[in-house]
């Protein structure tokens, strides 16, 4: 274990992180905000600072082992949770380290759970900070790193693996560093795109440059307490096709740019529609009796901003009947598609384990048969089976762990959140949702979770971000181990 | 005419022999020095020992005068080279063996004339057999308008006991011609008083949509396979494994080796793939052997075919087709327990003789256990035959005209059908006849 080697890392995306605040402090200026601007810049510039002298100065240039470059990741994603919440600290928005880490932590893994009751009472520097670290995070801050700065060098594949979503990165290029590079501009043209429909429609400028930042991140704040739910019709159609698109892997849009068939014939992308296809029925058969166009619409994005992880809310699906919220649950185990911005499980994943279930079952049938897990027509190899599986044990160990764990807290504070409350903030948190239901439903906030919940979720928002392993590998002795 | 061979495996030395017996002057390429040696003691032929796809071994072969190259080594690189190499020294046709499916695009491979995959025609072959359950040859012609089928004649069949003149008065209201009868290891062109004997191997001419007839004459029942057993994990037990599967056929695979199982899975999706060993009573038993129609060993090894085909009988299976390597044992064995037997050498050899142009005369299939061989020609109008019926033309004793094909159209001949100029004939003939036949129709 080179310590410096990491340190190097973490310092160079600290710093990026601080430079990405100016964004913040120019906007505040262009608001009126002066002491907004200010604060925000002297945030930066600690970040910066820090950033650099852990880079410069502690940290050393050399090429990263795989499992360095897991806890580099790891350990980046807690100081920039940590670093990015400074603004929040200094301009005074947001009261108190634990929930503006939470807050902060909610915005670069794109969970998008806040513990403010009304985001307008920010200002609008604040409110773009706040969706910006959603943007960065979506894609990836260290992916953005590889592509745009030098300094990573070779070891920032093993890097770029442990940040990008899904059991395999896809190369467009022989380069990894020119497909990060591709991948970002896809990125950074969607939202563009996203942008311009908004502001058409009902939304300002920076209403729509902040949704659209939160959408294709997967994210989900908003600016309004109402999220979604204050604007128009067209605004929401706007964006439950964004939500799909950003819930789809960036590199198939890259060749779907090429060539649009590529979309129907991506067995993945299949199924990813045939997910969200069902679960709207589901919701609008639930739904049933009032208008027409608006239960459709409400269960579409319902549907659309749960399966994505985006955690948007027309409907308050927390006042639905019970057998619909537990469907609500359920779906924020789904996930979008690997190489995605979306979090949780994973259309991937979640195809691979029903067709190696479906192996197995066969297995008993023909119990000398020799049975292929498949994704479409292709076959899956063994270790990626493996793979996929011990993510979902160790998924699904996390959420009840977790949700015991938050019922511990609430039971030992008297303060008695239920158990639809814990388990659903746990499944909310670890597939980077947003919010759950009971008493932190689409209508509620966390701001009332105990200070010990609030670092519980926070955690297991990265956990869920970086899908578990290169932050339970910080919790290993092996690795640590000279 | 100078025919070049590169590669000395089943298929090339079988090719080499079979051509070099019809009078061709055949020079073959082989790069083991042993396999070589022993060719050279075997054959009429000149044996070069050598790579295939080099100029200086290629202008040795005197391909400067060579009419036809058949590249058949074991790698499609060598052979594709090797075409290449012939065209560039202006050999007008160059065939080439070609096993990844990749390589073969719709615009074919440049310098290659023809391109044959032995396993796959086998395959194919295999497919119709099973559609067709209990024969051991379909030859369809003019897309399937003619079939001839090869069968063994049951004991309670119509043919059996009757001469062929005795038949055709009871057997009417279609059109069917016996057109070869093995006996023994013999083989008969049919006349009309041959007698035909319980256990013959005959070969029947019909139109397409007649076969059912032409299997009850043989004593056997057209019925369709549901379900398929296939034991051994080669290319060809792959290959036909998946044709069957994906035309609607429930197909087991049984091979003993788990990682080639494991490919094959792979590849595919729809074939259940067990792992076993192919011989064993109780893997079949478990894989409800007594529900399979019918069972074709393709494994590499006679003797697991031979094993399995007989095991799978006992066990109740009605068909069994069994590939052999070993040419003697297709007679030796067909009847006693196996149904029919193949061989990816025969198949090869089919599908290459075919473009081996001999005069206007093609070949369209050679059969196992016969010297007889499948003819397809073109009546010129110059030939003496034009305008005479077929009793008249004075064919010889030894070959039959089995279809015609005329403007289109293609039916099975009488006695008294007059041959036109342009006509496309199929005969049936033993090798001894085909000059004659050649003098006959295009002189």
């Amino acid at each position: 274990m080179h310590l410096r080697r990491l340190v190097y890392i973490v310092g160079a995306v600290v710093a990026a992180i601080g430079v990405s605040m100016l964004a913040a402090v120019v906007v505040a200026l262009i608001y009126g905000e002066t002491s907004d601007a200010g604060w925000i810049a002297l945030a930066a510039l600690i970040t910066v600072a820090a950033g650099v002298v852990a880079w410069r100065l502690m940290g050393r240039k050399g090429e990263l082992t795989a499992r360095e470059g897991f806890a580099a990741v790891g350990l980046s994603w807690f100081a920039i949770a940590a670093f990015g919440s400074l603004p929040y600290l200094l301009t005074g928005s947001i009261d108190g380290p634990t929930n503006a880490f939470f807050e902060t932590a909610a915005g670069f893994t794109t969970t998008g759970s806040s513990i403010l009751p009304d985001p307008a009472v920010l200002g609008k520097g604040m409110l773009l900070w706040r969706a910006l670290t959603q943007w960065l995070g979506g894609m990836g801050i260290i992916v953005l790193s590889v592509a745009i700065l030098p300094l990573l060098g070779v070891g920032g594949v093993q890097l770029a693996r442990a940040e990008s979503p899904g059991p395999h990165p896809d190369r467009l290029t022989p380069r990894f560093r020119e497909t990060a590079r591709r991948l970002w501009w896809v990125y950074v043209g969607i939202t563009a795109l996203e942008v311009v429909l908004l502001t058409a429609g009902d939304m300002s400028l920076f209403e729509g440059i902040a949704h659209a930042f939160t959408t294709m991140s997967t994210g989900g704040f908003g600016t309004d307490a109402r999220s979604l739910g204050a604007f128009t019709a067209y605004s929401q159609w706007v964006v439950i096709a964004f939500m799909i698109l950003a819930g789809t892997s960036f590199a198939l849009h890259f060749r779907g740019l090429q060539n649009p068939r590529e979309y129907g014939r991506h067995p993945e992308f299949r199924l990813y529609v045939m997910i969200l296809a069902g679960a709207t029925l589901f919701f609008v058969i639930g739904e049933w009796g009032g208008e027409v166009a608006g239960t459709v619409r409400d269960s579409l994005f319902t549907a659309v901003s749960l399966v994505t992880t985006t955690g948007y809310a027309t409907a308050d699906f927390g006042a639905w009947v019970s057998g619909l919220q537990i469907a609500a649950v359920g779906l924020m185990f789904v996930g979008g598609m690997a190489g995605s911005t979306a979090g949780a499980i994973k259309t991937y994943r979640i195809g691979v384990l029903t067709s190696a279930g479906r192996a197995d079952l066969r297995r008993v049938i023909h119990p000398r048969g020799v049975f292929v897990a498949r994704l479409g027509s292709e076959p899956v190899p063994d270790a990626i089976v493996e793979s996929v599986q011990s993510f979902f044990v160790f998924y699904m160990m996390l959420f009840m762990t977790g949700t015991v764990a938050m019922g511990v807290i609430e039971s030992s504070l008297g303060a008695g959140l239920d158990l639809v409350t814990s388990a659903s903030a746990v499944a909310s948190a670890l597939g980077n949702i947003g919010p759950g239901l009971g008493d932190v439903g689409p209508s509620a906030n966390y701001l009332a979770v105990p200070a010990a919940g609030k670092w519980l979720l926070s955690f297991l928002m990265i956990v869920g971000r970086l899908e578990i392993f290169p932050v339970l590998l910080l919790f290993t002795r092996e690795l640590w181990r000279k | 005419m100078r025919i070049i061979i590169v590669g000395a495996g089943a298929v090339g030395s079988h090719l080499a022999e079979r051509l070099s017996l019809e009078g061709q002057d055949i020079v073959v390429i082989e790069s083991d020095p042993v396999r070589a040696a022993e060719l050279q003691g075997d054959l009429d032929a000149l044996v070069i020992e050598g790579n295939g796809a080099s100029r200086t071994v290629l202008r040795e072969a005197g391909v400067g005068d060579a009419q036809l190259m058949i590249a058949v080594t074991s790698s499609d690189a060598v052979n594709i080279l090797a075409c290449q190499q012939a065209a560039s020294f202006d050999v007008p046709t160059k065939v080439a063996r070609v096993e990844d499916a990749s390589l073969r695009s719709s615009h074919g491979i440049h310098g290659v004339d023809v391109i044959i995959d032995p396993g796959e025609t086998l395959a194919r072959e295999l497919v119709r057999l099973v559609r067709k359950g209990g024969v051991s040859e379909v030859v369809e012609f003019a897309d399937g308008a003619l079939t001839m089928l090869g069968g063994y004649v049951q004991p309670d069949a119509p043919l059996a006991g009757l001469s062929l003149g005795e038949l055709r008065a009871q057997v009417t209201g279609w059109d069917w011609i016996v057109a070869a009868i093995v006996h023994d290891g013999d083989t008969l062109v049919a006349r009309g008083d041959s007698q035909i004997a319980a256990g013959d191997h005959v070969l029947v001419m019909s139109a397409g949509k007649d076969s059912a007839e032409a299997l009850a004459l043989m004593g056997l029942e057209e019925h369709l396979a549901q379900k398929v057993m296939v034991l051994g994990g080669t290319r060809v037990a792959e290959l036909t494994a998946g044709l069957l599967s994906r035309s609607g056929v429930t197909t087991i695979l049984i091979d003993s080796d788990p990682e080639r199982c494991r490919r094959i899975s792979e590849d595919n999706d729809r074939v259940v793939v067990v792992c076993g060993d192919p011989t064993d009573p109780r893997v079949m038993e478990d894989e409800g052997v007594d529900g399979v129609d019918v069972v074709l060993a393709l494994s590499g090894w006679d003797e697991v075919n031979i094993i399995g085909c007989l095991v799978a009988k006992a066990l109740g299976v009605p068909v069994t087709v069994s590939r052999f390597h070993r040419f003697e044992f297709v007679h030796l064995l067909a009847g006693v327990g196996i149904d029919s037997g193949v061989s990816s050498r025969l198949a090869a050899a089919n599908a290459i003789l075919r473009f081996v142009r001999r005069g206007r005369i093609h070949s369209v299939a050679t059969f196992q256990d016969s010297d007889s061989e499948a003819i397809e020609l073109q009546v010129e109008p110059s030939s003496p035959a034009v305008g005479k019926t077929l009793v008249d033309i004075g064919l010889p004793k030894s070959a039959i005209v089995g279809g015609v094909m005329r403007n289109g159209e293609a039916f099975v001949p009488h006695g008294d059908t007059v041959i036109m100029a342009g006509d496309r004939l199929i005969l049936l003939a033993l090798p001894d006849a085909i000059p004659a036949v050649e003098r006959l129709f295009a002189p």
